[in-house]
Order: structure tokens, then sequence, then C-alpha cells
């Protein structure tokens, strides 16, 4: 692999490398078989020439999404699933894509289709992992996407009411499916054994997401965590695997509640909060003591306590309070 | 709608466990000479063998609107079938109806290994159905040639013109949600030569047995004898996947060997 080249995937969250499904399972094959890539998590989509991340830069030659991307690992010789036996990489495939048959739907609808948990939660950790005038469009763009998803493997559109999306189906198949990889797994560390493979993967990519992401509305979250050894094989992989990748904003915030335990709770997430905030509650706190001192009614009693002396009719001094004010 | 109709599915199949099978099943299609595309045709045949090797009775009437008549489904939406008071729409559905009725076959296997079949059958279904729609629908020869005029073939001209849009449209959908709609017909070729390795693996797992699990048939032998069987004998202007599927021989004559046995239709050339 040429020296130099980057991959770009959205920041992540809740103590995982990446808040995004195709994101991780990209990472999960570079890491898995150690290419030696950097990953960059300050990108823009637009960049990317797909309108969303991931991708992977070597000089001047871009790859967009986890096909390509996994074509170009292929040939540069690093497999994923180069270390198992020719029916476990059969039984790989085949795994996986019937991983994805079963939770892809309910991944986007629980994701970006539920209007409550789009809301709250999904929008806002997109828009902020994309540059300003950008973070309006990109997180509707997984929306539109997620539309045709639910409508294809779910059978029914996420922009009728809320009452008409009938997700029993999704959460069922989605609970079959845990259960039957937590069985597959058993006590190994990999679902092959000692080799991981394209299946670890997308298991990872899929599991750690919806068992760590804090949404409203997550019926499979309770799910996953009654199956103590997908949490395990979970948590394992964040901790060896993505050690330096791993990022979470609450771990920082807690450090600060620490340090500055005298301090009230609205005083405290002020602290929390970033220099642009600071700045425009700065300006808007020194606006609002102005309005109010003119209101009150300040600077009229100053100058009239300067032109009592002159003994002008009041009829003047009304008009310049007028225009003072 | 849809998905209420799968829900549905679910618990009427249990409550229906213990009531036999009923004597009047009917299987809905479309024409199968004028009028049924590839990846119709190809899950009709799948669930026909399904049936016939699970030694149950029914019927097939063939309707020029069954797929309007069907309750919906992920893919083709297509065949369905009634039994008794009941609508069951494509292969998976179909399956676990008749698995409550204690006349399954595949009930031999024990639980890994049935779990292993039905991801089998998940990646058959998954990928040979998205290769017969992509080649039916991106192909534009394909296209212009056979799949849009046999597809309007039952409506008069306007109308003709408006379903085939709509029947493009979500065939593309279909493409695009299964992440297939970027690739080039050599990707796909590289998808269906994958899928058939997997499968002549599995076969050459057992050598001296016909089926894929032994002696005895699975839902996998019927889906994967569905869909193999009409890619090989589908005339298409671009006969690209027929001439992957034909480069594994053992495949080519398990083909041969179901048609044999349950069919009967030897339109398969040697």
């Amino acid at each position: 692999m040429q020296l130099g080249s980057k991959l770009h995937v959205y920041k992540g969250e809740w103590g995982l490398p990446t808040i995004d499904f195709e994101c991780m399972r990209v990472l999960c094959l570079l890491r898995f078989t150690r290419c030696p890539v950097d990953v960059e998590t300050n990108s823009n989509p637009l960049r990317s020439g797909a309108g969303k991340l991931p991708y992977l830069q070597i000089g001047n030659d871009k790859f967009i999404g986890y096909k390509e991307i996994k074509r170009v690992l292929d040939l540069e010789g690093y497999p994923v699933d180069a270390k198992l036996s020719t029916k476990q990489k059969h039984l790989s495939a085949t795994y996986t894509n019937w991983v994805f048959t079963q939770l892809h739907a309910y991944y986007h609808y629980f994701l970006y289709g539920e209007p409550n948990n789009y809301e709250t939660t999904t929008r806002g950790l997109y828009a902020k992992r994309t540059p300003f005038p950008f973070n309006f469009y990109y997180p509707s763009t997984y929306q539109r996407e997620a539309c045709d998803v639910v409508q294809v493997l779910g059978g029914f559109d996420i922009n009728d009411k809320l009452e008409k999306h009938e997700s029993d189906y999704l959460v069922t198949n989605a609970k079959k499916c845990v259960n039957l990889l937590s069985r597959k797994l058993g006590r190994k560390v990999w679902f092959f054994g000692d080799h991981f493979s394209e299946l670890d993967a997308i298991v990872y990519s899929y599991l750690s997401i919806i068992s760590k992401i804090t949404l409203p509305n997550n019926p499979l979250q309770n799910h996953i965590k009654g199956c103590q050894n997908l949490l395990n094989f979970i948590s394992r992989i964040s901790r060896d695997i993505f050690r330096n990748e791993c990022y979470s904003s609450v771990k920082l915030t807690k450090s600060f509640g620490q340090s500055d335990s005298t301090l009230t709770p609205s005083e405290r997430k002020f602290m929390e909060t970033e220099l642009n905030t600071k700045i425009a509650a700065g300006i808007g706190a020194a606006l609002a003591m102005g309005v109010f001192a003119a209101w009150r009614g300040i600077y009229t009693q100053l100058t009239r306590s300067s032109t009592d002396y002159d003994g002008i009719d009041y009829e003047d001094d009304e008009l310049d309070e007028e225009v003072l004010e | 709608m849809q998905t209420s109709q799968y829900l549905n599915q679910m618990h009427t199949a249990d409550k229906l466990s213990e009531e036999p099978w009923p004597e009047d099943a009917t299987l809905y299609q479309p024409f199968e000479a004028e009028q049924i595309l590839l990846p119709e045709n190809a899950s009709c045949l799948a669930v026909k063998a399904y049936l016939k090797m699970c030694n149950l009775p029914f019927g097939i009437r063939s309707c020029a609107n069954a797929e309007h008549m069907s309750p919906g489904g992920r893919m083709t939406k297509l065949p369905f079938i009634r039994a008794g008071a009941f609508i069951f729409a494509e292969f998976e559905p179909i399956v676990n109806f008749v698995e409550q009725k204690d006349m399954a076959i595949g009930s031999f296997l024990d639980e890994d290994a049935k779990s292993d079949m039905r991801t089998y059958v998940s990646l058959v279904e998954n990928i040979f159905t998205m290769a017969e729609l992509y080649i039916s629908f991106k192909n534009e020869r394909v296209y212009k040639e056979v799949t849009a005029p046999r597809n309007g073939i039952v409506f008069p001209w306007p109308l003709s013109m408006m379903q085939n849009y709509s029947k493009r449209n979500n065939a593309l959908r279909l493409l695009k949600v299964y992440q297939w709609n970027d690739l080039d017909i050599d990707d796909v070729i590289e998808k269906v030569s994958k899928c058939c390795e997997t499968l002549e693996y599995k076969l050459r797992e057992s050598p001296d047995t016909p089926f894929f699990y032994g002696e005895m048939p699975c839902e996998l032998d019927a889906i994967a004898f569905g869909h193999l069987f009409s890619i090989l004998t589908t005339r298409l202007p671009n006969m690209a996947l027929a001439q992957t599927v034909q480069k594994f021989k053992h495949l080519v004559s398990f083909c041969r060997f179901i048609d044999e046995k349950y069919f009967q239709t030897r339109c398969l050339q040697d």
C-alpha cells in the first residue's frame, strides 16, 4: 500500500471508532488486516464525490464505499479472509449476506426512519461531523436512502404516519438473527475460531452501533445486552483493535466535572460548551444588559442631571430623551 | 400494508399448525409462455420444486394480474399460494408455512446445519434474483427485446408503457437497496460465479449423494434448482448468466437430475 494513503470516515462516539455502519465496516477491514493507512475523522462528504463517507484516498485516486475499498485491499495484498479454509471462506460470504438481509432494514429504520430517533439523535450526530453549510443537507440524504431500504426490505413507507410504521416484523427478524449469531459465536474469539473474517466485520459494525447508540426507541439494544458473548466480542474488538481510534465525548466532560466540583450545574455546563458558543453568549449578555439599561432610562437620568442646572425648559429635554433612547 | 401481511403470516402459521394441508391449495403465477420474466420464473419454479419435494398436492393457476393480487414480498412478490383461507407470497414465507405442518423436508437436519442451510438459501435467493433483475432491467437490449414486451403484453397500449415504467423503477430501486445499482456486467458475472462456486463446493462435500445435504432434498435444493434451471433454459439476447452457470458442470448435472426426478421437462440439453 502506498504511503500517505488516507481513509476518511466520520468521527466516533460512545467509545466507538466511528458512528456510521459503512465507515465501520471499512475500518474493520483495515485494522483486522493491519493495513497501514491513516484515518482522518474531520472530512467533508462533498469531497468524496458520492456525497458520503467513507472514501480512501491513495495519491490522486479516490475509492468510494465499502465495495471499492475492499477490492483495493484484495488487490494490494490485504484480503480479509486470507487465513480461512475454503469452506470457511464460503460460509463467511453466505453468513455476511444473510446478516445483511436480516439487520440492514432494522438498522436503517431505527437510525434514520423512526422520526423521533432521527430528530433527537441521528441527525445531530451526522450534522456535528459535517462542516457548516453542508450539515443542513447531508444528514437528510441518509434518511432518503433509508426510505428506499425500508420500503423494499420492510414493506412500509417511513413518510407515512407513525402508527402505520409496522416495525415489529423487522424487530422480530433482527432478534432471531442476534440469537443465532450468539449461538454461533459460542465462546470462540472470532466466528470462525482463531481467524477473523468478513462476517466478524459486519457483525461488529451492526451490533456495536446498535448496542451503543443512545436512541429513545431501540428494542434490539436490550436484547443484545442479554447476549453476554456478543457484548464481550464487541468490547474486546473496541478495546484491542481500535485502541487508538475510539472516541467518546462523554469521557472528556466527565473528567471536567470532577475537577470543578464547586461549580453549579449550569456553570459546569457552560464550561463544557465550545468557544464560539461562549463568544455568542458573551455578546448576547452584553447586548441584553445594554438594552435593559436604555429601557430603565439610566442614560436619560445621567443627561438630565447635567441639564438641570442650565435652567433650560423641559420640552428640549424631552426631545433629548427621545434622541438618546 | 405489506408488513402487516408478514406478521399475519407468522401468526396464522402458528394457528394453522394442527390443521392438515388443504386439498385445494393453489399456486398463482403469471402466464408462463407469454408473460413471465426471468426472476419471477425462477422463484415460481423454486416454490413448485419445493412443494413437489414435500409431496404436497397443489394446483397451478396462471393469471395475468398475479403480481397485483400478491400480498407483497421482498423481491418479486411471486408466486403466491392460497391454502385454505390464507395467502403467502414468495419462497421463504411459503417454506415457513409448510414447516409448521410437519410435512416439510429438511427436518432431518440438526440445528446448526439448518441455520447454515438457511443462510445458503438466502444467499442463493439474493444473488440470483438480483443478477436476474440486473440482466432483465439494466441491460438495454434484454430490456427492449424481452422484458418490456413481455411485461406489457397483457395491457393495452398506453397502460403497458406505464406498467413497464413503474416495474422498471421498482426493479432499479431493489437493485439500489441491495447495492447492485453501480455494478457493471463483469461484477455481476463475478458475483454469480462466486455464488456458483459456493454451491458447487457444497454439492461436492457429499459427492456420492444427489442432493446438497445427503440423500434427502431440502429447501436449498429447491431454490438452487429453481434459479439455476431458469437461468439455463431461458433464451435471452444476452446469455452471459447462462454461460457463467454452464461452466459449473456439477450444478448443471444437478439441475438435470432434479428435473428428471420431479418435472420431466427434459429441456436441458447436454
